[in-house]
Parts: C-alpha cells; sequence; structure tokens
C-alpha cells in the first residue's frame, strides 16, 4: 500500500491524479502519440533554439567586434600611407579620400568628397585627365599619369597618379581608385639638374674659350700689327728691305706662337685627369639616358636603348666617357629640332666590336651631317650651329685619344646621323698588345 | 726731333707685341717708347712731356687699371688708351668711367690704333693748354700787391669804387687807380672776365 493511505480523501484523489498523471504516461503516449511527440519536439526545438540564439548572440558580438578591429586595421593602413588613396566616379567625383591625400592637397575632407578633382587642377592637364578616366573604363587596367595640381594659396605642385578601375562581382566598373604620390620635389631635381647641365656645359664651354680667346690674341695681335707696319714699310723710299725681313721673321714667330697655344691647350683638355679603370658600358649609358630623359621629354624625342648584354668591361674614365655620349645625345637632339614632334628618335646602342673592343653609338634621324662638312666635324672650333662653340666633338676626339680608342660620324643611309665612340676592353689594355687576327688566350 | 712731339708710351709685358705696334707707330711717323712694365714706364720718367700711353691691362707687375689710378693721383695726366687680349666688358667699363680715352682689343687694327692715337694726343694737348692758361693766370694773380688782391676780392662783387674806398679804408681815387692796373696785370678789359678768371682759379685751387 502507498505511504499516502492515510491523507484526507481530497488530497488522496489529487494525489492519485498525479498519480495516474504521471504513471499513466504510457497511456497517454498510446492514445495521443503524436501530440505528445510534436509537443516534446516542439519544447527541444525551443529550448535549442533559445540556447543558439544565445550562444549566437555571443559569437555574432565577438564577430562584430573582430569585424571592428580589422576595419580598423585597415582603414588606419589606408589612413596612414605616406601615398595618397582616393576613390572617384567617372565624373571624377570623389567618394574616398585619406588622409594622406588631404594633407597633400591642403584641403579638408568635407572639402573634397563630392567634389569633381578635375577642378582642383589646372586647365591645361584636363584633357589628358579626363583622356586617362575615359580610358580606364574602356581598357580596365591600371594607368600611370603624371600632372600638376592647384594648391589653396595658388601654388602649384606635381603629382604621379596610378589609376585603375574597381569592378564588382558582376564586371561593372562602378568606382575608380587612385594611388598617387607627390613628385614636385623630383620634378624640381630634374629642372635644375637640366638647367645645370645647360649652364655647366656652356659654361665651361664660355670659359674655355675666353682664356683660349686671350691667349691666342696675344700673337694675333703682334701679327697684325706687324702685317699693317710691313706694308707701310713697304711703300717708304728708299724701302728699308731688312728691316722688312725682319717683320716677317718675326710673323711666323708669332703664327708658331699661336700653335703652340693651341697644341698646349688640346693637350690640356685631353689629359683632364683621365682616370682610367674598368668600366660597365651599359651601366654608364644607362645613367646618362636617365640624366637625360626629362629634356628628352620636354623636346618630345624618344630614346631607345639598345644595350647589348655581358659586353666586357672597357678601360676609360667614366665621366669622360658620360660627357661624350651625352655630347652625342644632345646633339642629335639638337638635329632634330626641326623634325616634327612624334618623328624624333635616338637610338643609344652598346655593342662589342671586334675581339677586344667595345662601342656606344647614338643614332638620330634628324637632319644629318652636310657632305662637304663631314671630314671636318671634329676639328676646334668647326661648328654648324648658329650658337655652337665647335669645341664638343674636338674634346670628345681628345677623349678618344687618351682613351686609346676612336671617335667617328657618318650619316645613316636613311635619315640623321650616327656617333660612334670605340674603344679597348680592359682585358685587352691589361695584357700584351697583340697584333690583330692573333687568337688570345689560346682560344 | 722736337722735344715738344707727342710720344706714344706703349706698356705690354709681351714682347712681340710691344715690338710690332712699335714698329707700326713708327713706320706711321709716331715718335714711339716701349716698356715691359709699368714700374718700368714710371722709372724711365718720361710722363711730363706731350703724349699718351698705350696700356695692356693684364699685366704682371702693376696691373693696368691700378696704374692708371696711380698714374692720375701722381700728378701724371697723361691720356690713357687701354688695350687688351680679352674683351671684358666690365674691366672696359671701368676703365672708361675712370676716364680711359678709349679700350681696344687685339689684334687691333691699324686705323683704330690710330684714330685712338690722335684722340688721345687732341685731349692731351688741349689739357696742356689749359694747365699753361691757368698757369699764367695764377702768375698774373700772383703778381698783384697785397693791396691789389684785396681791391680785386672787393670788385668781383660788383661793388663801386665809392663803395670799395669806404670798406677798405682808401680814398675813391686810390681805388680807381688799383683797378686799372688790376685790369692791366689781369689782361682784362672787364669785370666780367675778372669774375670769370677769378672762378677758374677758384675751381683750380679746390682740386
Amino acid at each position: 500500500m502507498k505511504p499516502s493511505d492515510n491523507k484526507p480523501v481530497a488530497e488522496r484523489k489529487l494525489i492519485s491524479r498525479i498519480d495516474e498523471l504521471l504513471f499513466s504516461k504510457a497511456d497517454l503516449w498510446k492514445d495521443h502519440p503524436i501530440v505528445i511527440t510534436t509537443v516534446v519536439l516542439a519544447a527541444l526545438v525551443q529550448c535549442g533554439l533559445l540556447t543558439s540564439l544565445r550562444i549566437n548572440r555571443a559569437r555574432r558580438r565577438r564577430t562584430e567586434q573582430a569585424l571592428l578591429a580589422s576595419e580598423e586595421r585597415y582603414r588606419n593602413v589606408v589612413e596612414s600611407q605616406p601615398d595618397m588613396v582616393c576613390r572617384f566616379l567617372a565624373d571624377t567625383t570623389l567618394t574616398f579620400v585619406n588622409e594622406a591625400y588631404c594633407r597633400f592637397m591642403g584641403r579638408s575632407r568635407k572639402e573634397l568628397i563630392g567634389r569633381k578633382f578635375v577642378e582642383l587642377i589646372p586647365p591645361q592637364w584636363h584633357r589628358q585627365v579626363l583622356e586617362t578616366v575615359s580610358s580606364l573604363i574602356s581598357k580596365r587596367e591600371a594607368i600611370h599619369e603624371e600632372h600638376e595640381v592647384l594648391l589653396p594659396g595658388g601654388r602649384a605642385a606635381w603629382h604621379h597618379w596610378e589609376n585603375y578601375p574597381i569592378v564588382n562581382q558582376d564586371g561593372a566598373v562602378q568606382e575608380y581608385q587612385g594611388i598617387g604620390q607627390d613628385i614636385t620635389t623630383r620634378k624640381r631635381m630634374e629642372e635644375l639638374t637640366r638647367d645645370l647641365m645647360h649652364s655647366s656645359r656652356l659654361t665651361l664651354l664660355g670659359e674655355l674659350t675666353a682664356s683660349i680667346g686671350h691667349e691666342i690674341n696675344q700673337p694675333l695681335g703682334a701679327i697684325l700689327s706687324n702685317a699693317d707696319a710691313a706694308e707701310l714699310l713697304l711703300e717708304q723710299d728708299p724701302m728699308p728691305v731688312d728691316e722688312i725681313r725682319r717683320v716677317i721673321a718675326d710673323i711666323r714667330k708669332d703664327d708658331l706662337r699661336a700653335n703652340e697655344i693651341i697644341h698646349r691647350i688640346r693637350a690640356f683638355l685631353s689629359k683632364r685627369e683621365a682616370n682610367l679603370v674598368p668600366v660597365d658600358l651599359n651601366e654608364m649609358a644607362r645613367d646618362v639616358v636617365q640624366l637625360v630623359e626629362s629634356e628628352a621629354r620636354e623636346r618630345k624625342v624618344v630614346i631607345e636603348a639598345d644595350f647589348t648584354r655581358g659586353i666586357p668591361p672597357v678601360l676609360g674614365d667614366r665621366v669622360q666617357l658620360q660627357q661624350v655620349l651625352l655630347n652625342f645625345i644632345l646633339n642629335g637632339m639638337d638635329a632634330m629640332d626641326a623634325a616634327s614632334a612624334n618623328q624624333r628618335r635616338i637610338i643609344v646602342k652598346t655593342a662589342v666590336f671586334g675581339p677586344e673592343m667595345a662601342q656606344f653609338s647614338v643614332s638620330d634621324n634628324g637632319h644629318g651631317i652636310p657632305k662637304d662638312k663631314l671630314p671636318r666635324i671634329f676639328e676646334s672650333f668647326f661648328t654648324t650651329k648658329k650658337e655652337g662653340m665647335g669645341l664638343g666633338l674636338a674634346i670628345t676626339e681628345s677623349i678618344a685619344e687618351v682613351h686609346r680608342g676612336s671617335v667617328s660620324a657618318e650619316n645613316n643611309p636613311g635619315k640623321g646621323a650616327t656617333f660612334r665612340f670605340t674603344l679597348p676592353t680592359a682585358h685587352a689594355s691589361n695584357g700584351e698588345r697583340q697584333a690583330p687576327g692573333m687568337a688570345s688566350n689560346g682560344e | 726731333m722736337n722735344p715738344a712731339t707727342p710720344i706714344v708710351h706703349v706698356v705690354d709685358d709681351d714682347e712681340s707685341f710691344r715690338l710690332a705696334v712699335g714698329r707700326l707707330l713708327r713706320a706711321d711717323g709716331y715718335r714711339v717708347q716701349t716698356y715691359p712694365s709699368g714700374s718700368d714706364f714710371l722709372i724711365a720718367g718720361c710722363r711730363h712731356g706731350p703724349g699718351c700711353v698705350l696700356l695692356d691691362v693684364k699685366m704682371p707687375g702693376s696691373d693696368g687699371l691700378e696704374l692708371q689710378t696711380a698714374l692720375a693721383s701722381g700728378e701724371l695726366s697723361l691720356p690713357i688708351i687701354f688695350i687688351s687680349g680679352r674683351s671684358n666688358i666690365p674691366i672696359a667699363v671701368r676703365a672708361l668711367k675712370a676716364g680711359a680715352v678709349d679700350f681696344l682689343t687685339k689684334p687691333v687694327r691699324r686705323q683704330v690704333l690710330l684714330n685712338a692715337v690722335n684722340q688721345a694726343f687732341v685731349e692731351d694737348a688741349s689739357r696742356r693748354a689749359r694747365d699753361e692758361e691757368l698757369a699764367g693766370l695764377r702768375a698774373c694773380y700772383a703778381s698783384l700787391s697785397p693791396r691789389e688782391h684785396d681791391v680785386f676780392a672787393q670788385v668781383i662783387t660788383g661793388r663801386l669804387n665809392k663803395q670799395i674806398a669806404a670798406e677798405l679804408g682808401a680814398s675813391e681815387r686810390t681805388i680807381k687807380a688799383h683797378r686799372a692796373h688790376i685790369m692791366e696785370k689781369m689782361r682784362v678789359n672787364s669785370v666780367a672776365e675778372l669774375v670769370h678768371i677769378a672762378d677758374r682759379l677758384l675751381a683750380a685751387s679746390t682740386q
């Protein structure tokens, strides 16, 4: 018997009721299996949902935080870039700018977002910039360009930009991105270098010409006055023959003196502290081409480099060789001044020349060298240019002598001329002088 | 040759040019003396006679321009023609500003040289004439007695004899006599000329 037997009837009824419910589950189950299953399942699912909801919320919070942290990190990367980063639409409206952009443009983010950046650019660059943007639409690849920008206060700066389209999942272009640098300093340096090149070339030659002139004018002055004197003496009656003879002897002496002075000057020019060491022709040529790049661009000249790999080093004075190459290139550019702007091409070539020599050459497609002037082109003070001083190529010849090499010029079969500078390789100069045709190293 | 014939003094360290130019000028009938340096020229002491100096600018020793300054301050005022192998504009300007007759460049054409030399001789002659005249005036003035000096000073202010007499405490007649003597000794006919002479004497003494 159950312990509840001693309780009052109501209680006993309740308890038996509960007993029924509790211990009659099996009956309930037999009678309403589906309902019970559904209710139990529902209860379970609800519990599960509640739990997972709680878990999810926690996870989502962690994910959000992680996302925020990640976004923060990337934003910092973009914002702390020394380069300018911006995004814009096809009509150049700015949709995003990073901190560097604001800083370099001297304007706040508020002043920039929503503004068309073409307004910040001087008018002469508008066409180029707009063409770049429209090319981006069709080409879908990065485009580099350089242009000036207007800073508040009226100053201008130079920018270099790499622009590319941002393509979404459907392959459509919605925005463009640009990454830029301020290259004002570089541009100024280029300008300075160009000026320096010009002025030092002129100053050096100008000074040379002045002192050469002064030295030579002494004997020339004596010669002229002697000639004038002789003319007068010839008219005297009786004619002072002995004195006239003396005058003529003096004239001869002064002529030789003048010649001596020119020799001295040429020797001085060529012996200019030449420091002969092994030099990589390609490296030397590359440096010169780089130096002259901006000048070439300004004069709309295309310089092509055709460097042969693996040329053995030559024995030479690097600075003097650079001067020669620079002179060739500048002469070539001068020769093309009259040619139309998209025709100007200069080819700088390096090559091996025979078993023991190497050569660098510069070809242009300018007006060439007049045939009758060609034999004299390396003479001192010979020039075909109105403003030329005629010393550049003469100095080149002196440098060739010092390097035990040679310099030559010829007209191209087509248009223009080619100047070549040939010199022995370091190996050849070190070893014993070999007769041409003899194999070296027993090969 | 007549000591009054002007001499061209050629000062140049370049021997052949010195020789050649000397020859040319002599053949043209000029009197020439040549010197290898400025100091040689100064030592020779020929600077007082008529003539001019043909001076090379770039010389060791006395630099051409310095020599010019030295010559000008040392009471030697022979006109100077500069010549140089360099045509250096700043130097030329300095030289011309300092009163050089001309600045020539080597090689120099005969006619250009001769024109410069003739110009220099003309300048030298007129300066000598002026100097001589001034010396004459000074001598005349010095020949006046002290009293006449006093009267002279008064006359050129335009005062009448009566006023001068009162000022100097003499009779009008005495003053009138002094005035006449002064005019005679100074070789003038009017007070205006006297004033002019006084101005010149004053100007010369303050230089």
